[in-house]
């Protein structure tokens, strides 16, 4: 083993999300299966991704790790200049803190704090006070003046994600990763939840990776990344609906 | 459906084997308690039964009512002995004495255990007669001087045969030679009691009863029957004043009065034991209406495929009934073992009671098996009714919620109802005419609808309460505690559940705490305002002391005044009459007498033989007046007449009439001394001077014990605090019992919240912050139920101490205590906490975005 690969790579500096050489194997001996297969890739900051693929591709589990909340048998990961993959877990919560964003599938709000209480749940963690004028800006552009005082129990699906939105941008993160953001909605509130997510990357520059398996939501991004078999079949600029369907069904 | 609810508790193990705890702790206390009476009483039944081992027929002096204070029949005259000798068919009777008695070894009195009597016994010429006390060593003592005691005691007082020692008894120390060592019966075992065995001569001597005996055993003839030598003998001794009975019926007897005592003790470890269900039932409703909301969809799908709402109540009722028998069963099993560690404790420590061996009644086990399974039948009722309430659709829809039980809205006013009627009724019981049983019924109903009612009405203090404590916690630990008060009260019926548990032995706790420290402030102040004296003296086991030893007293220098106070077992009206015969020369100095209508100190020096001067209380009760008369009647029969000269207020220690000890000369034979009380000269000092007295007294009567004011106080206190105690560990298991419902709670609220915890560590929150919020969760549950408690506690305790002021006690707030239980109150969610905290901790980032 020579000194050069003992070392990391560095970081390409442009990038704000890279990985290299990821592995992801479930299980041991026999029964282990191996999700990701050797992934490398570079995110451009400002950029929204889609990350595409059949059920097993291993998108869901990519996104984990680029994200912090799951660790890759083999491989580095860097987000924002921090490799990630070598630090602790009470590190690595703290540098989500600050640089990682997370819009759910089922929303995940706390039922028991009202939309304004579960907006500033990531600034509280932290201890930190809201940006006032920020805050006051989110809370426009998503939409929610006048609900901010209810309970998630009483708002819709659509808004209980504009709410986990603006959650997801208070602190201005370096990434938001979105998994099947509009999974669990009806298709007129997911439509307005991608242009919400379109609108905070055009106006605010923020960098969003979105999971999906919906090629009309991929659509939305920049850039749309095909997942088989845990390697990164294919990358693509700029790609519509039709066209994202096609590739899928070649994959599947 | 069986097999269905078979599977629920395989799929659970560790929810089903915790509130099995909440089973097995009180049916264990309840078996344990049947089986350890059990044993008791099996070794008294066996003691007596065994003392009157060849003894046919036994003679005593007729008592006129049930000693409340074990106290011996008065003596019989030797001459009586002679007379029962000639009756046809008696082969052998012989006078036996009892008295009380301790070995002094090397100057130091070797006192009993626990508080049991040391006795003093006589050993009999005819061998017949001392069957029950075989010498295992030496021999029956046959001359002056020579001593035998039992083989425990001979252990503990580390002394063998042929040994010098001295013996105490009321007259005084004896010199006396150890010729044997005896056991009693096969066991041996007497509780904590000593056995001291002298000649019938030298305890006449020695117990200052010169041609007396306390009784006569009989042998009769080769086939004489001993019913038939009863009747016989009972035709020449006047019936009112001798009890003529079989050595069987004088066993029963006695075995009888002794098993009244332990059933008492039997239904007070049975009402722990049943409190310790009912908090355990709090907290498998608990449970139940949890995992019934947890399983919503399972359940709504089996309703969709067909299931019907009574198989799916027989479901859950048969989870619960399985759960019931087999923490039931296990539960009994452990009272048994509980029971055999005591056994094992009491006979290694020498403590307090005889045990037997073991025996397990049928009873032992059907009832708490009965009052097990009923218990969680009954708390299982009301989720199984709602699980019933789940539509079919809730199968197919995100987050659906289990509609609320139709009475769940009403229940807090319900609960306030019946607090109210409650108190109504404690006040009732207080206030009524009827008989004292019925009074104390109405008043134990009362308490128990109190505290069940603000069960009820928790609900709507768990805001209040939660907000009130939650500050302070969030103005130091921020968010966590923020989040963990906002858990706290998203359900507040299932909060207020967990909360009620606590709060029952929270409440009880505190109301045991107000009612003695009540008593002990009462007793504080009426020692401090009615005793003058510097001194207070009594016996080792309070047993009655010697009138020389006032005289003793009174020889010392340092010694102004000495007084004993005289006292023997008195009944007016049928009903019990404490009394004290004090002397009106010293008294003035010694006691402060409150007294009411203008009398006066002047008044005792009119006392006389046949006057007296009553407490107001007594006076009340019996509708007495100064000049009125009221007859006494002593218990071994002597009746004497006395005129109220005046009357005085002393509901602490005074109480019932004061008289002369002339006075008690007509009441008893043989008058005692229950206290004594001295006062030193002026300037001396009381160290000084206790310490003369102490020396002067103990040389002749090492077993009374000199206490200064203060320390007769401290002794007081502990006294009290051992009590105190006794009772605290009785309530622990309804704490333990509670705080397991709190675990079990917080545990299946984090599987609940599994998705929302994944997500607070996805955005951030640090393994650390999500432990703390859930032991914030901890505290701030177990200081709702602590608060409530606290108030709950207060309030019975206001009610009961208000309820007894004509007895003197007073109601006063145990402050200390009060901030110990809440400061316990933090700790104890802490540590029921713990396991939950540990666990969410362990929750990944990624549970977040996995459905369920």
């Amino acid at each position: 083993m020579s000194t050069a690969e003992a070392l990391p790579p560095s970081p390409p500096s442009t990038a704000v999300v890279s990985a290299r050489g990821i592995i992801r194997r479930f299980g041991e001996g026999d029964t282990a299966v191996e999700a990701l297969r050797g992934v490398d890739l570079d995110l451009e900051r400002g950029s929204f991704i889609a990350i595409m693929g059949p059920s097993g591709s291993g998108k869901s589990t990519l996104m984990h790790i680029l994200a912090g909340i799951d660790t890759p048998t083999a491989g580095t990961v860097w987000v924002n200049g921090t490799e990630i993959t070598a630090i602790k877990d009470k590190a690595l919560t703290l540098f989500r803190r600050t640089n990682v964003g997370f819009v759910f599938q089922f929303f995940n709000l706390l039922p028991m704090l009202t939309a304004a209480e579960n907006l500033d749940l990531p600034l509280s963690i932290a201890g930190s006070k809201p940006d006032a004028e920020w805050r006051r800006h989110l809370v426009d552009v998503v939409g929610l003046g006048d609900r901010l005082s209810h309970r998630p129990s009483e708002l819709s699906g659509g808004q209980q994600q504009r709410v986990a939105i603006a959650r997801a941008l208070i602190n201005r993160p370096a990434v938001v990763f979105a998994d099947e953001p509009t999974g669990n909605l009806d298709s007129k509130n997911g439509t307005e939840i991608l242009n919400l997510l379109r609108q905070s990357v055009d106006e605010f520059g923020q960098t969003i990776v979105m999971v999906t398996h919906d090629p009309k939501a991929a659509a939305i991004a920049d850039q749309v990344m095909f997942l088989q078999d845990g390697h990164i079949v294919r990358v693509e600029q700029h790609m519509d609906g039709d066209a994202i369907f096609d590739v899928m069904k070649t994959l599947e | 459906m069986l097999r269905l609810a078979l599977r629920n508790i395989m799929a659970r193990k560790l929810r089903f084997a915790l509130t099995a705890i909440a089973i097995i702790l009180g049916t264990a206390m309840m078996s344990g308690t049947y089986v350890l009476t059990d044993q008791i009483t099996g070794a008294f039944d066996e003691i007596f039964a065994k003392a009157n081992e060849g003894v046919d027929v036994i003679i005593a002096r007729q008592q006129k009512f049930d000693s409340q204070q074990g106290a011996a029949p008065a003596p019989i005259d030797q001459s009586v002995v002679a007379q029962v000798k000639a009756v046809d068919g008696v082969d052998a009777a012989e006078g036996q004495l009892q008295g009380t008695a301790s070995l002094v070894v090397d100057g130091k009195s070797i006192a009993s255990i626990g508080g049991a009597p040391s006795l003093l016994v006589t050993t009999a010429v005819e061998p017949r007669f001392n069957s029950s006390i075989p010498a295992v060593a030496g021999r029956a003592p046959s001359a002056p001087g020579e001593i035998s005691v039992d083989e425990a005691y001979a252990k503990r007082a580390k002394v063998s045969v042929g040994q010098r020692v001295e013996v105490s008894t009321p007259t005084g120390l004896h010199p006396a030679t150890l010729v044997g060592i005896f056991k009693f019966g096969d066991s041996g075992s007497l509780g904590g009691t000593t056995l001291t065995a002298v000649t019938v001569q030298d305890a006449q001597k020695w117990l200052d009863l010169p041609g007396k005996v306390t009784t006569i055993a009989v042998a009769g003839r080769v086939g004489t029957d001993p019913a038939l030598l009863k009747s016989r003998i009972g035709k020449i001794l006047p019936q009112d004043r001798y009890r003529v009975e079989t050595g069987a019926e004088s066993a029963d007897r006695q075995a009888t009065t002794i098993n009244d005592g332990i059933g008492f003790l039997r239904t007070t470890l049975s009402i722990f034991a049943l409190i310790a269900i009912l908090v355990g039932s709090f907290v498998i409703f608990n449970v139940f209406s949890i995992t019934i909301a947890q399983r919503i969809r399972e359940i709504a799908m089996l309703r969709t495929i067909g299931a019907s709402r009574a198989q799916l109540r027989r479901s859950v009722i048969i989870e619960a009934l399985i759960l019931g028998v087999v923490a039931s069963l296990i539960g009994i099993a452990f009272g048994v073992l509980l029971a055999m560690g005591l056994k094992w404790a009491f006979d290694k420590g020498g403590i307090g009671l005889p045990t037997a061996s073991l025996r397990v009644l049928p009873r032992t086990v059907i009832v708490p098996l009965l009052v097990g399974t009923i218990a969680t039948f009954l708390a299982a009722i009301i989720p199984a009714t709602r699980a019933t309430r789940i539509p079919p659709v809730s199968a197919l829809r995100e987050g659906a919620v289990l509609p609320k039980s139709r009475l769940a809205p009403y229940m807090p006013y319900i609960g306030i109802v019946a607090t109210l009627i409650g108190i109504a009724l404690v006040a009732v019981g207080f206030t009524s005419d009827a008989s004292l049983s019925s009074r104390l019924k109405t008043i134990g109903f009362g308490a128990a609808l109190i505290v069940i009612g603000i069960g009820l009405a928790m609900r709507l203090m768990i805001r209040p309460i939660a907000g009130a404590v939650g500050a302070p916690l969030e103005a130091v630990f921020g968010n966590s505690a923020a989040i963990a008060r906002r858990n706290a009260t998203r359900d507040t019926t299932r909060t207020a559940s967990t909360a009620t548990a606590l709060m029952i032995g929270v409440g009880l706790v505190v109301f045991i705490a107000v009612f003695v420290h009540g008593i002990k402030v009462s007793l504080f102040d009426a020692l401090d305002t009615t005793l003058r004296a510097d001194e207070v003296t009594l016996n080792e086991n309070f047993s009655p002391m010697p009138l020389g030893i006032v005289a003793a007293a009174r020889a010392v220098p340092e010694v102004e005044s000495a007084m004993g106070i005289g006292t023997v077992e008195t009944q007016v009206d049928g009903s019990n009459a404490p009394i004290s015969a004090i002397d009106p020369a010293a008294a003035t100095s010694l006691v402060n007498f409150d007294w009411r209508d203008g009398g006066s100190n002047a008044l005792l020096d009119q006392l006389g033989s046949d006057g007296a001067v009553i407490e107001e209380s007594f006076a009340q009760d019996r509708a007495l007046k100064v000049g009125s008369t009221f007859e006494v009647e002593a218990i071994d029969g002597q009746r004497a007449t006395f005129t109220v000269k005046g009357i005085y207020r002393d509901p602490q220690l005074f109480t019932g009439y004061t008289i002369t000890t002339e006075g008690l000369r007509r009441l008893t034979e043989t008058p005692t001394v229950a206290v004594l009380l001295t006062k030193l000269r002026p300037g001396v000092d009381l160290t000084v001077g206790t310490a003369q007295l102490n020396d002067a007294l103990t040389a002749s009567y090492p077993t009374a014990k000199v206490r200064t004011r203060s320390e007769y106080k401290d002794f007081i206190n502990t006294q009290l605090s051992v009590f105190l105690y006794v009772l605290y560990a009785l309530l622990a298991l309804s704490v333990i019992i509670s705080l397991i419902g709190v675990i079990i709670t917080l545990l299946l609220a984090i599987y609940e919240r599994t998705r929302e915890i994944g997500m607070m560590r996805a955005v951030g929150t640090t393994r650390g912050q999500v432990r703390a919020m859930i032991l914030h969760e901890g505290v701030i549950t177990c200081l709702i139920g602590g608060i409530v408690g606290l108030f709950v506690g207060l309030l019975l305790g206001g009610l009961v101490t208000k309820g007894l002021e004509s007895e003197g006690i007073a109601f006063s707030v145990p402050y200390v205590t009060l901030v110990v239980v809440l400061v316990l109150t933090i700790f104890a969610g802490l540590i029921a906490a713990f396991l939950p905290a540990m666990r969410a901790a362990k929750l990944r980032p990624l549970d977040a975005l996995q459905y369920e």
